[in-house]
């Protein structure tokens, strides 16, 4: 089935990371969003494996959507996401143990993100691979912004400090990369606990409606 | 007309394809992980011992010989089970706890970071403690599951029947 009329690449790329970021807009995936924010580097871990998942299954999808049947439509998508998230846990072991060792737990679920099923489902399954890839990045790159901002926020708040541990996915020389605020500002603990990061997640996403909906009542 | 059902089956059988390369891809770097954690894991709780003498655990339980021992054991967490290893200073009369490391969790990440940060200062502030004087810590806020389940590993550690009659093999 054909989309009667494609919006061109760049509107993909502008609905996937504004008009229609997973995160903030459709509100999807926000259970290993709000559970891994709590720093800058487990967030852009989980946002760099979301999206390579994202990418392999979007892409996938696209390439075999004439011969997958109809009738094993959701059970195909949810195999092929799974297929690639269980790749994503593997390479996250054996390239970065540490962090594996720290958010393993969300990144296994990345195969439950509705986020990755809804992108798949509802536009790789009607179009061509070169697009699904596009949209897969776009969508991912929404999400990315979403996870980052959050964690900033929530290190920031919480710890007092900003890109700490960036060794764990960069290597040692990464390990300079720690702001920290002058004096010894303790932090917030609520900043890093679920109820903070549900505050947190409500204050961006109200933001993010009155910068998309400036001058609508 | 192929059948679907046939189309199914080919992409499970291409999925596993994917999985069974992208394992014996990862396996060698994967195993060598695992060991180098627990070589650093050993050398952070008694000191450096590179090469790592033979391993000779009775029970969960391994006399390094030198006046310490190393137990391992799995603690109820708040997530499932916690994997750790202490290392234990063979006191005649109250063996005194040197260092606990973790070797495998499914806490929340984030809260229980803790768990895996070097010099972290509640763990650090376990060192040095007897069964007697452990029940003195208090759990850690934001993560009073997860440390208590800490702090039953450790007293659990400390009770090993074994360790007050341990004997060095070598």
């Amino acid at each position: 089935m054909r989309i009667l009329s494609e919006p061109p690449v760049s509107g993909l790329f502008r609905d996937g990371i504004a008009a229609r970021n997973p995160a903030w807009v459709q509100l999807l995936g926000l259970c290993p969003l709000l559970a891994v924010s709590t720093s800058v580097v487990n967030a852009l871990a989980l946002a760099l494996a979301s999206g390579g998942v994202l990418l392999g299954a979007n892409i996938s999808v696209s390439l075999l959507r004439r011969w997958i049947p109809d009738f094993a439509r959701l059970p195909g998508f949810v195999l092929i996401i799974a297929t690639f998230t269980t790749c994503a846990v593997l390479l996250l072991e054996a390239y970065a143990f540490d962090l594996y060792l720290r958010i393993a737990l969300f990144v296994q679920i990345i195969v439950t993100n509705c986020m990755i099923l809804g992108r798949v489902e509802s536009f790789a399954s009607r179009t061509s691979p070169g697009r699904a890839g596009a949209d897969a990045l776009a969508t991912a790159g929404g999400f990315a912004l979403a996870l980052l901002a959050m964690g900033a926020a929530r290190e920031l708040m919480g710890r007092g400090t900003l890109f700490a541990n960036m060794d764990l996915l960069f290597g040692p020389s990464a390990a300079t990369w720690q702001l920290t605020l002058p004096g010894d500002p303790g932090g917030l603990l609520i900043a890093l606990l679920p109820p903070g990061a549900f505050i947190l997640a409500g204050l961006l996403l109200g933001a993010g409606r009155a910068l998309t909906n400036k001058g609508q009542p | 007309m192929v059948k679907p059902v046939s189309v199914f089956v080919l992409l499970v059988a291409l999925c596993a394809l994917v999985l069974a390369l992208t394992h014996s891809a990862t396996r060698g770097r994967i195993e060598q992980n695992r060991a180098r954690q627990f070589v650093d894991s050993v050398n952070a709780l008694v000191g450096q011992q590179e090469p790592l003498p033979t391993m000779r655990w009775r029970d969960d339980l391994w006399h390094l010989c030198n006046g310490k021992a190393l137990i391992r054991g799995q603690t109820r967490g708040y997530g499932g089970p916690i994997s750790w290893l202490v290392a234990v200073d063979l006191e005649p009369g109250a063996p005194q706890l040197l260092g606990f490391q973790t070797s495998g969790h499914q806490e929340t990440p984030g809260i229980a970071d803790f768990l895996t940060r070097k010099d972290d200062p509640w763990l650090q502030q376990l060192r040095g403690r007897n069964s007697q004087n452990m029940a003195q810590v208090a759990t850690l806020t934001g993560a009073t599951i997860t440390s208590r389940a800490v702090l039953a590993a450790v007293a659990d550690a400390l009770a090993h029947p074994d360790l007050q009659n341990v004997q060095c093999e070598s």
